[in-house]
């Protein structure tokens, strides 16, 4: 309920305000025009993500088994191809935890780390002597998903971790992410699907109506499976691949998931959100979660479902569909064939 | 204009190992915003995309290491090993491409365009 009024009020958002770009000076920027900035919906404050996403970096323990086991789900794909990948570009949301755990997989010479955080980046860099490897040069970039820096066909893989579902611009994003890679390169993703967090959803939804008589967006809009295949088809990916999994992250209260999202850089970054809560309204919530959801050892359970996608840039030497009507056999002569013997 | 910038940035990248980001910048990194190569400017330490009139920040990145070196080279007698602390910032620095980050470059317009004006009201 939260989500669908979240996406009926972002219509009437305020637009994006863009102070480096005022329009006379900048009306030849293609990017943000006046007339592109009314047909685009924003539904993510992006300079808020990016504060939150430098608390994070401060509040970032080193260790955390939910996005390492995405981390290393995700890693572990790489070890399934059997082509190697020299320059690879690291996107956004868990970093740390890709670095740390990629113990050389993917072949990888050159890594280049993004985020939309210069204190994450910084972090990361003041750290980088501990991962260093003979063979991998990193370098670190901060740069945004939405406007990614990287020349054309200039990578072989693009990774990102827990980072793209915070973007506007979703596809426009994966497209860029394609054109940044060369024929045959693959673009690996892992975005938190609609199911995530669905408790607390709930718990919120009733909690405010009890206390506020109303609602606002507290949780934002997320993808749903079906949405990520057809996303990789629009990106113009090919053999297109989406996968589930759902965690499921025990605390010991609501309050504690919440400094959970926090060291995440996952809390609330909705255009569209209440800038006020109230304290009794966030104990009723935590009161609710911990009634409705919690179990009988009194910790309480967040769900976290987990899209992966993974796409190819498109190259003459993978397979594909052959065009139609240029089947040499006919259906009913292998009927024919198979038929006759059969059941 | 573009050419130039490239041949010099090959130009300093070519030396050492040191100089990695010129090197992966001409190789792999682009204005955001049009996608066109970028250019470094080493007055302002920034990153100049001249297709768009932007220049992207390289934030200097500093190790405990290094802070040291500075100190040490910020005596008089250390001039030249300032500029050689001051180019190992460049080269550990961080670039920051994102676009609300980009500085327009339309002041150092605006200043050509106010001279030349005196010039001709002088004139």
């Amino acid at each position: 309920m939260a989500r669908a009024l979240g996406r009926a009020l972002v219509r009437r958002g305020k637009p994006y305000s863009f102070p480096l770009l005022s329009p006379p000076s900048s009306a030849h920027l293609c990017t943000e025009g006046d007339g592109f900035q009314s047909s685009r919906v924003n539904i993510f404050d992006r300079d808020l993500k990016r504060k939150q996403r430098d608390r994070a970096a401060w509040l970032m323990r080193g260790k955390d088994e939910f996005v390492d086991s995405v981390a290393e789900n995700l890693l572990d794909r790489l070890q399934d191809c059997r082509k190697a990948f020299p320059t690879a570009l690291c996107l956004g949301g868990s970093l740390e935890a890709i670095r740390r755990l990629l113990h050389g997989r993917g072949g990888m010479e050159k890594l280049i780390m993004m985020d939309m955080s210069f204190d994450m980046i910084k972090v990361l860099k003041d750290t980088d002597e501990k991962f260093a490897r003979n063979n991998l040069e990193t370098f670190y970039v901060v740069g945004d998903e939405e406007f990614l820096p990287i020349k054309e066909n200039s990578l072989d893989l693009v990774i990102s971790c827990l980072g793209l579902h915070w973007t506007n611009d979703l596809p426009g994003a994966m497209i860029q992410a394609r054109l940044a890679l060369r024929p045959d390169g693959l673009f690996l993703a892992a975005i938190l699907g609609g199911e995530t967090l669905k408790e607390l959803r709930i718990a919120c939804t009733i909690a405010q109506m009890e206390r506020e008589g109303g609602i606002s967006p507290r949780l934002s809009p997320l993808a749903q499976v079906r949405d990520a295949g057809n996303l990789l088809t629009r990106a113009g990916f090919t053999l297109p691949g989406v996968d589930v999994d759902e965690y499921t992250v025990k605390y010991d209260s609501a309050l504690e998931l919440i400094e959970h999202l926090r060291s995440m850089g996952e809390t609330n970054a909705l255009f569209q959100r209440s800038n006020i809560l109230k304290k009794d309204t966030a104990l009723a919530t935590a009161a609710v979660y911990q009634s409705m959801f919690g179990g009988e050892d009194g910790t309480v359970p967040a769900t976290f479902q987990v899209i992966y996608m993974t796409g190819w840039k498109e190259h003459p030497s993978q397979q594909k569909a052959k065009r139609r009507g240029s089947a040499t056999a006919s259906f009913g002569d292998i009927q024919k064939h198979f038929g006759r013997g059969g059941c | 204009m573009v050419r130039v910038s490239r041949v010099l940035l090959f130009k300093d990248g070519g030396g050492g190992g040191g100089n990695s980001l010129l090197k992966v910048l001409s190789e792999i990194l682009v204005c955001p915003l049009s996608k066109q190569p970028l250019r470094y400017c080493q007055d302002s330490r920034s990153l100049v995309s001249d297709a768009v009139g932007v220049s992207f920040p390289v934030i200097p990145c500093l190790a405990g290491a290094e802070e040291s070196e500075i100190a040490s080279a910020e005596n008089p007698l250390g001039g030249k090993a300032f500029s050689a602390t001051q180019e190992l910032q460049i080269v550990n620095g961080i670039p920051c491409l994102v676009p609300k980050d980009g500085k327009l470059l339309e002041d150092q317009f605006k200043l050509k365009v106010d001279d030349s004006c005196i010039a001709k009201s002088e004139s």
